[in-house]
């Protein structure tokens, strides 16, 4: 995509006002699924692959085609195209909803804990300001992904990155919120976060003090699942060109260039910050959710790694549509 | 965070009451009121034949000068039984289809949405600034893609929606068994070069009114009051050409009762006029024709042919004086005088076209102030003039003999450069038929 400045993965917290706009009630967010599909629709095969793989299984409502233009006041959108929703759907799967259910060992965890409602969207969610939108999670229940339009699946690690690392990042929450983190987290960062301001941070300068990048800089719980979500997408060298950065001094000049230091001023060992954050986190999840974090990440990894798209899409597209 | 996840599924729970929910808002029979309309919308929907063309606007606001958002833009659609509509239009003036998804939806009331991508369709609505457009901030031209269906008007036959988020009123009508989809845009075009061409401005009637409309080439007419200022100002309203003529954009000049509005040409094509009342209507007048184009540097010469006797008189004399000299003027049996025209050097100017030889070609101009009077115009000789040389041979005479009151008839309909006929309105005799 061009024109995009900068990458903000908005999360919302589901409030008050946000429950009644995005009608939450899990008893209603599926009133239009009919029982049996037309095999005579155009769009039976997405539509049986969705049914069988995500609604059946997960009760996942996998909402490809756009249900309301107003669904989001704050953008202009529009759909994404029939021929995208198909290799969103199936990369969907396969990078994310069958990683956590092998190391989980069985559909049970996502059955549970998983988003029950994933919007796709072709336009990128352009703010006033220039900048881009690329996800959007209200309270884990559903997540809308932005910019299907402009995919590119022989750049995998980039659609990691877009996509699903805003719902590694979601999911996270949902689990911290059900068990919270431990109490000595909080202690590591405390007075380096910006909840407000904390896109003036660069990348860069987020990670000399410790972060991941700088949306992690903003609050705690946000720094806490962006260590998860980061580490789970990034390769092994994206990891070390983090840390490398995170062992740095920065600084932005009047006009906002960032320019590298000779030392690191800010008396935070960035790279020793992050790994303690990190093993926080991987015991964290191995002691209250039974997940290995580097067995979760491995297999994100290599499936990034040996993903082929025709064949993951050739699930869809040999579904027989009684002709 | 700090509430759970139950936490927030319950206050989610406790608080759909403010959710529009349908099952919250209508009893049972409404929804199946609803749930029947949907069904019958989608049949109708999918049974014309040949599709539907859909008269489309973007946007509603029309206060300042935004061609490409108010101006109105033609798609063809047919409707699938399979989910799949396909859309026609014309894209970079080049015609194309394209299958997407298509639903009638329930949502408050009856829905039609275009529910996946199509690059025709949703070109209109594409925050995209890579499409270079409006810059950054993601409006693109901003139209919809999911309108209510409201009323079908059975008079016009034509299906009323209402784009949902910018309320815009757009129409379907069924397109004509066996027309062909990418010959009806050239049909559009043909209707197109037949009014604005000549891009000059029309005059309007509404009612005690009489409108001035600007810019038709653009699809957004600038409006002034007949005669008022032209150098600011204005309103704009966008329009759309159809296989009839025009119509107006749907939120238009409402307190002009031209509110929905489309403007059909008439039987000898010289008028748009509204189909809801005959006595609205737009039309090229030719007396705002002649100034218009003079104004713009138009050269009109009269036809030798078109002049009557008055005219003919006139010149006769003046042609008299030329071969026997007039005092110390000498003549010359072979000067003659080959056409007169009007142009603009100042004002609005007299050519008069002689020769001394039959063969060379020389000009006179003489300045005339002129008076738009209602559909007539004034001509009075201010006594100035550029090459004056018949001047000598008294024809200041022959010069004030255009002095007068004309009217103006042009002969092919919204095409004055073919023949626009002027005629002095106390002298029927003294007509003539200006061509460029
Ligand atoms: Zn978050």
């Amino acid at each position: 995509m061009k024109n995009i400045r900068y990458i903000l993965i908005l999360v919302l917290v589901a409030g008050i006002a946000s429950s009644c706009k995005e009608k939450l009630d899990p008893q209603s967010i599926f009133p239009e699924v009919s029982e049996s599909l037309d095999p005579a629709s155009y769009s039976f095969q997405l539509d049986s692959f969705c049914k069988k793989n995500f609604q059946e299984i997960y009760n996942v409502e996998f909402r490809y085609q756009m249900q309301d233009i107003s669904s989001n006041m704050n953008f202009n959108l529009v759909p994404c195209t029939y021929d995208d929703a198909i290799t969103m759907a199936v990369m969907a799967k396969y990078l994310w909803w069958d990683v956590y259910t092998k190391v989980t060992g069985s559909h049970e965890f996502l059955q549970k804990y998983g988003p029950r409602i994933i919007c796709l969207i072709g336009s990128a969610g352009h703010n006033a300001t220039g900048s881009v939108t690329l996800g959007v999670a209200q309270g884990g229940l559903k997540v809308t992904l932005h910019a299907l339009n402009y995919i590119d699946p022989s750049n995998v690690a980039t659609l990691n990155e877009y996509y699903f690392k805003t719902m590694h990042h979601e999911f996270s929450h949902i689990l911290h919120q059900t068990k919270t983190y431990p109490a000595e987290f909080r202690t590591i960062s405390a007075g380096w976060y910006k909840p407000n301001g904390w896109e003036e941070r660069s990348e860069q300068e987020a990670r000399s003090l410790g972060f991941t990048g700088n949306y992690g800089s903003s609050q705690e719980r946000e720094d806490f699942v962006e260590i998860i979500a980061n580490y789970i997408v990034k390769t092994d060298d994206e990891w070390a060109s983090m840390m490398s950065d995170a062992a740095k001094g920065w600084k932005q000049d009047d006009n906002g260039t960032l320019h590298q230091l000779e030392d690191d001023p800010d008396g935070v060992d960035g790279p020793a910050v992050i790994e303690q954050k990190l093993t926080i986190a991987r015991t964290w999840l191995h002691d209250e959710w039974n997940i290995e974090l580097d067995s979760l990440r491995k297999e994100v990894q290599t499936r990034q790694a040996n993903m082929n798209i025709d064949s993951l899409r050739n699930q869809v597209l040999t579904i027989g549509t009684g002709e | 965070m700090k509430k759970t996840y139950i936490q927030i599924l319950l206050a989610a729970t406790l608080l759909s009451a403010c959710s529009p929910r349908v099952a919250d808002i209508f009893d049972d029979t409404a929804v199946v009121r609803l749930e029947q309309n949907r069904d019958a919308v989608k049949e109708r929907l999918m049974k014309a034949e040949n599709g539907w063309v859909m008269q489309y606007f973007a946007v509603s606001d029309q206060t300042t000068s935004d061609t490409l958002r108010h101006k109105g833009y033609t798609f063809l659609f047919k409707f699938q039984n399979d989910g799949t509509v396909i859309v026609g239009a014309p894209v970079d003036g080049k015609y194309k289809t394209e299958t997407s998804l298509w639903d009638i939806i329930s949502d408050n009331s009856t829905v039609l949405t275009f529910n996946s991508f199509n690059s025709i369709f949703h070109y209109y609505s594409n925050p995209d600034p890579a499409l270079g457009l409006w810059g950054a901030d993601g409006t693109g031209i901003g139209g919809d893609y999911e309108f209510m269906v409201l009323e079908y008007n059975e008079k016009e036959n034509y299906q009323l929606l209402k784009g949902k988020k910018r309320s815009c009123y757009v129409r379907l009508y069924p397109m004509a068994t066996g027309q062909d989809w990418e010959e009806y845009f050239t049909k559009l075009d043909s209707m197109d070069k037949f009014l604005f061409e000549e891009n000059l401005p029309l005059g309007m009637y509404v009612e005690a009114k009489h409108l001035s409309l600007y810019n038709g080439p653009t699809h957004e007419f600038r409006v002034f009051e007949f005669g008022a200022d032209t150098l600011g100002g204005g309103e704009y309203h966008g329009f759309i050409v159809t296989e009839n003529g025009i119509r107006l954009h749907d939120n238009e000049v409402s307190e002009q009762k031209i509110n929905r509005a489309s403007f059909n040409l008439n039987a000898d094509k010289t008028r748009l006029v509204s189909v809801l009342d005959e006595n609205i209507y737009i039309e090229m007048e030719g007396s705002t024709a002649f100034e218009s184009s003079i104004a713009h540097g138009t050269v009109w010469k009269a036809d030798s042919a078109s002049l009557t006797s008055s005219i003919t008189a006139a010149i006769s004399t003046l042609e008299e004086h030329l071969h026997n000299g007039v005092g110390s003027a000498k003549g010359n049996k072979n000067a003659r005088i080959l056409r007169v025209g009007f142009s603009k050097a100042n004002k609005v100017t007299l050519d008069v076209y002689y020769s001394s030889n039959g063969k060379n070609e020389l000009k006179d101009q003489y300045y005339f102030d002129y008076k738009m009077e209602g559909g007539n115009i004034q001509l009075t000789y201010d006594g100035n003039y550029g090459q004056h040389n018949l001047i000598n041979y008294n024809g200041e005479d022959f010069v004030k003999a255009f002095d007068g009151t004309y009217s103006f008839k042009i002969l092919e309909p919204f095409h004055p450069s073919k023949g626009l006929q002027m005629s002095k309105t106390d002298d029927a005799n003294f007509t003539m038929t200006l061509e460029q």
